[in-house]
C-alpha cells in the first residue's frame, strides 16, 4: 500500500484522500434530497388531487339538487345546471390524477340529461343515478390515484378520511332523502317510501364523522370545529322535523325539505372547509419540506466547500516549505551553504510560507522544520569550521610525531649500545661474583674452627662457677653462727628485764612498808630503816640491771652489723655466680651462633653460585635485548610511514571541507 | 614528817605520807568522758572505783609517762574519799621536820593545793597539800553525796 502511495505527491495524496470523503458525502446528500423531493412530490400531487376533488364535489352536491329541483323549480335547475358545467369545465382543466375516462362519461350523461329536458322523472332517474355513480367512482379512483386516502401525515389523514370517504357517501344519502321527501311525501302513501328512505341513513356513521373530524381538529385548523356543531344542530333539527312531519300538512312537509336543505347545506360547508384544511396542510408540508432540503443542501454544500479550502490550504503550506527545504537541501548538498542560510532566513521563511510574523507558541510543523532546517545550516557551517581548524592541527600533530618518530629512533640507537656496554658489564660481574664464592668457602673453615674454641671456653667458666658455689655456702654458714648469737643475747635481755622488774616491785615494796612505818610512829622506827634499806638494795639491783642493758645492747649492734657485713658479702657472691652463670650463658650462645653459622656460610655459598648463574642469564638476556632493540628501529620505520599516510589523510580532509567554503 | 616525792613538769613535789592508803603500779584505767585533761580516768581498788589525778597535767605541764616508776599514790581526800594521785618517778620517801619548810612567796590562786617548800639538794621540794587538789565543781561531781 505504501508502495503505491510513495508515487504520489503530497498534494495528490491530500486529492485522493478529499474524494475518498467527498464521494460517500455526495450519496448521503442525493438519498436526502431525493428523499425531500420525494415528500414534496408527493404532497404536490395529494393538492392537485384535492384540486379536482373540489370540483368532484360540487358535481357530486350540484347533480342530485338539479334532480330534486328539475321537477318543480326550473329557474333554479337551470342555475345548477350552469354550475354543473362550470364545474366540469374546471375539472377538465385540473391537473389531478383523475380518471379521464370517467369524467368523460360522466360528462356524457351531464349532455344526454340536459337534452332530456322536460322528461319525466322516471325517464331521467336512471340518468341521474349514473351520473353519481360514475362521479362517486370518479371521487373514489382520484382518492386512490392521488394517494389522499393513504397519506402518511396523521394529521392530514383524518381530514381526508372525512373529505374522501364519508363526507361523499353521507351527502349522497340525504340528497335521496330529500328527494324522497320532494317527491314520496306529497303523494299518499308515500310516508313509508320516505321512511325506508331515512333508514338508509346511517347516523352512526355520521357521529362516527365528526369524532373522525374532531381528531383532526388538534392541528391548524380552527373552522371545523364550528362546522362540525353546525352540522350536528342541523342534524338533529332534521330529525326532530322528520320525526314530527304531518304527511297532510304541506307546510310541515315543506319545512322538513328545507330542514334537509339547511342539513345539506352544513353538511357541504364542512366538507368543503374539510378540503380546504387539507389543502392547507399540504401546503405546509410542501413548504417544510422545501426549506429541510435547503437547510441539508446549503449546510452539506457549505461544510464540504470549506473542508475543500482548508485542505488546500493545509496542501500548500506543507507543499511549499517542503519544495523550499528540498531546494535549501540541494544547495547544502552542491556545498554552496552560504546560500543555504539565507535560504533558511526568518524572513525568506516568511516569504515561503506567506504569512506576517508568528510568535513561536503558534508555529506549525512546516515553521518548526524550517527553523529545525535553520539551526542544521548553522551546525553545519560551525561543523565545517570546526573540521577545518582539526584539520590544520591534526596535520601539525602529525608533524610532530614525525618529529617524535624520529628522536625516538636515535634514542633506541643509543639503548642498544647502552646494552652492549650492559652485557659486557654483566661478564665482569660473573667473575666477580665466582672469586666471591671462594673466599666464602674459606670463611666457613674458620668458623668452624671458632666453634671449638668457644667450647674450651665454656669448660673452664664451668670450674669458675663451682668454686663460687662453695663461697656462698660458706657465707650462708657464717650468717646462721652470727643469728645463733643474736637469739642469745635476746635471751639474756628479757633474764635483764625479769631482774628489774624484781626490783622494781621490791621498790614500790619498800616505798609501803616506810610510810606504813610512818603511820605506825617511833615504834616502827627500826621497821622504817630495814625499809630504806631493801630499797637501796633494790636500786643498786636496777642500776646492774641497766649496765647488763646497756652492754647487751651494744653486742647486739655489733651483730647487727656483723650480720648486715655478711649478707653484703653474700650478695656480692651471689651477684659474682649470676655474673658468671650470664657470662656462660652468653658463651653458650655464641658457640651456638657460631655452629649455626656454618649452615648458613653454605646457604650463603650457593646462593652466590646461583648469583654466577643469574649473572650468565643477564648476559643472555642482554644480548636478546639488543635484538629487540633492532625490531623497535624497524617498527619506528613503519611507524614514520604511517604518520606519512595520515598526513595525506588530512590533506584529502582539508580538500573536502575547502570544497565547502569555495562557494561565493 | 614523811613526805612521798614524786616528779612532775620536770620538779619535785611531795605529799604527807600520812594520807597516803598505798603506792600501787599504774594499772589499766578507764577514761571520764568530757572531763578535764588532768582526771586520768577510775580504777578499782579494793573494791571501790576510785578517781585519778594526773598531777603533772594539773600542775600545767605534759601528762605522766607510761614508765615503770610512774606510779599512783592512794590517797585519803578530806578524810572520807579514796583518791588517786599519779606522778613520774614516785620512788622515794624523805624524812623532814616542819620546821625546814619555808613559804614559797608566791601563791596562786588557781593552784591551792602547792604549799611550802623545802631545800634540797636536787632542787626545792613543793609540797602538795592533798585535801585542796580538786577545785569545788570537780568535788562536787566526782562525790556528789557530800
Amino acid at each position: 500500500m505504501n508502495r503505491y502511495l510513495a508515487r504520489f505527491t503530497l498534494a495528490q495524496k491530500l486529492l485522493i484522500g478529499g474524494a475518498g470523503f467527498a464521494l460517500p458525502l455526495a450519496i448521503l446528500l442525493y438519498y436526502t434530497v431525493a428523499g425531500f423531493n420525494r415528500t414534496i412530490r408527493d404532497a404536490e400531487a395529494e393538492r392537485a388531487g384535492l384540486e379536482a376533488m373540489n370540483s368532484l364535489r360540487e358535481l357530486a352536491e350540484l347533480v342530485p339538487l338539479h334532480q330534486r329541483l328539475a321537477a318543480y323549480d326550473l329557474g333554479r335547475a337551470g342555475q345548477a345546471a350552469k354550475q354543473i358545467d362550470v364545474a366540469f369545465e374546471r375539472l377538465g382543466r385540473t391537473r389531478g390524477a383523475i380518471d379521464r375516462k370517467l369524467v368523460a362519461g360522466a360528462l356524457e350523461h351531464w349532455r344526454r340529461l340536459r337534452e332530456s329536458q322536460g322528461a319525466s322523472p322516471e325517464e331521467t332517474d336512471p340518468r341521474y343515478t349514473e351520473l353519481r355513480e360514475t362521479i362517486t367512482r370518479a371521487i373514489k379512483r382520484l382518492a386512490d390515484d392521488s394517494g389522499l386516502v393513504l397519506d402518511p401525515e396523521l394529521e392530514s389523514y383524518y381530514l381526508m378520511q372525512v373529505a374522501v370517504v364519508f363526507m361523499p357517501k353521507i351527502q349522497d344519502d340525504l340528497a335521496d332523502v330529500l328527494l324522497s321527501v320532494r317527491r314520496d311525501l306529497p303523494k299518499g302513501g308515500g310516508a313509508l317510501a320516505f321512511a325506508t328512505r331515512l333508514s338508509t341513513l346511517d347516523w352512526a356513521e355520521l357521529e362516527h364523522i365528526r369524532e373522525t373530524a374532531r381528531s383532526a381538529t388538534a392541528g391548524m385548523q380552527s373552522r371545523i370545529p364550528q362546522l362540525i356543531e353546525a352540522h350536528a344542530a342541523a342534524t338533529s333539527a332534521f330529525l326532530s322535523k322528520a320525526g314530527a312531519v304531518n304527511l297532510e300538512d304541506a307546510a310541515s312537509i315543506e319545512e322538513l325539505y328545507a330542514s334537509g336543505d339547511r342539513l345539506l347545506a352544513a353538511g357541504s360547508s364542512l366538507w368543503q372547509a374539510s378540503c380546504e384544511e387539507a389543502g392547507a396542510l399540504l401546503n405546509a408540508r410542501v413548504a417544510e419540506a422545501r426549506t429541510r432540503r435547503l437547510v441539508a443542501l446549503l449546510i452539506t454544500l457549505t461544510s464540504v466547500t470549506a473542508a475543500a479550502g482548508l485542505m488546500l490550504s493545509v496542501a500548500r503550506n506543507t507543499v511549499r516549505p517542503l519544495e523550499h527545504v528540498a531546494a535549501v537541501a540541494g544547495e547544502i548538498a552542491a556545498g554552496r551553504l552560504k546560500q543555504a542560510q539565507r535560504g533558511v532566513s526568518e524572513d525568506q521563511l516568511r516569504a515561503v510560507i506567506g504569512a506576517a510574523a508568528v510568535p513561536g507558541w503558534a508555529r506549525d510543523e512546516s515553521w518548526r522544520l524550517l527553523d529545525a532546517f535553520r539551526g542544521m545550516c548553522g551546525s553545519l557551517h560551525a561543523l565545517l569550521g570546526d573540521v577545518r581548524q582539526s584539520g590544520v592541527q591534526v596535520m601539525g600533530s602529525a608533524t610532530q610525531i614525525a618529529a617524535a618518530i624520529r628522536q625516538l629512533e636515535s634514542m633506541v640507537g643509543r639503548q642498544a649500545a647502552s646494552t652492549r656496554q650492559a652485557e659486557a658489564t654483566s661478564k665482569e660481574i660473573y667473575a666477580t661474583v665466582e672469586e666471591l664464592a671462594q673466599r666464602m668457602e674459606s670463611l666457613s673453615e674458620m668458623a668452624s674452627d671458632a666453634v671449638k674454641l668457644a667450647d674450651d671456653g665454656m669448660r673452664s667458666l664451668s670450674g669458675i662457677t663451682a668454686t663460687i658455689d662453695t663461697l656462698s655456702q660458706t657465707a650462708d654458714g657464717l650468717s646462721g653462727v652470727l643469728d645463733e648469737i643474736r637469739r642469745q643475747s635476746e635471751r639474756i635481755g628479757a633474764v635483764v628485764e625479769t631482774i628489774t622488774r624484781i626490783a622494781n616491785r621490791t621498790n614500790l615494796l619498800s616505798l609501803n612498808a616506810a610510810i606504813e612505818a610512818e603511820k605506825a610512829g617511833k615504834h616502827a622506827a627500826g621497821f622504817s630503816v630495814v625499809a630504806l634499806e631493801v630499797r637501796r638494795l633494790a636500786d643498786q639491783t636496777a642500776v646492774a640491771a641497766l649496765d647488763i642493758e646497756e652492754s647487751i645492747g651494744a653486742m647486739r649492734e655489733s651483730v647487727q652489723n656483723g650480720v648486715a657485713a655478711v649478707e653484703e658479702y653474700t650478695a656480692q657472691v651471689r651477684r659474682g655466680a649470676a655474673e658468671v652463670s650470664r657470662t656462660s650463658e652468653s658463651l653458650e650462645h655464641l658457640i651456638e651462633y657460631t655452629r649455626k653459622l656454618g649452615p648458613h656460610y653454605e646457604a650463603v655459598n650457593t646462593g652466590m653460585q646461583g648469583q654466577s648463574e643469574g649473572a650468565g642469564q643477564i648476559t643472555a638476556a642482554m644480548r636478546e635485548l639488543s635484538g629487540a632493540a633492532a625490531d623497535t628501529s624497524s617498527a619506528l620505520t613503519e611507524l614514520r610511514a604511517a604518520a606519512d599516510s595520515l598526513r595525506s589523510a588530512v590533506a584529502v580532509l582539508r580538500q573536502g571541507v575547502a570544497r565547502f567554503s569555495e562557494e561565493a | 614528817m614523811l613526805l612521798l616525792l614524786f616528779q612532775a613538769a620536770g620538779q619535785s613535789y611531795g605529799i604527807e605520807a600520812g594520807c597516803v592508803v598505798e603506792v600501787v603500779p599504774v594499772p589499766r584505767l578507764r577514761p571520764l568522758a568530757l572531763a578535764p585533761a588532768w582526771l586520768a580516768g577510775t580504777f578499782t581498788y579494793r573494791g571501790t572505783t576510785i578517781p585519778v589525778v594526773d598531777l603533772p597535767a594539773l600542775v600545767g605541764g605534759a601528762p605522766a609517762r607510761p614508765l615503770m616508776s610512774t606510779r599512783i599514790a592512794v590517797v585519803r581526800y578530806q578524810g572520807e574519799h579514796l583518791l588517786g594521785i599519779m606522778a613520774d618517778n614516785m620512788t622515794e620517801t624523805l624524812s623532814c621536820s616542819q620546821e625546814e619548810l619555808s613559804s614559797p612567796g608566791v601563791r596562786m590562786d588557781e593552784a591551792p593545793f602547792l604549799g611550802d617548800l623545802l631545800p634540797a639538794a636536787t632542787g626545792a621540794i613543793q609540797r602538795v597539800t592533798v585535801d585542796r587538789l580538786l577545785p569545788d565543781e570537780v568535788k562536787e561531781r566526782l562525790f556528789p553525796d557530800d
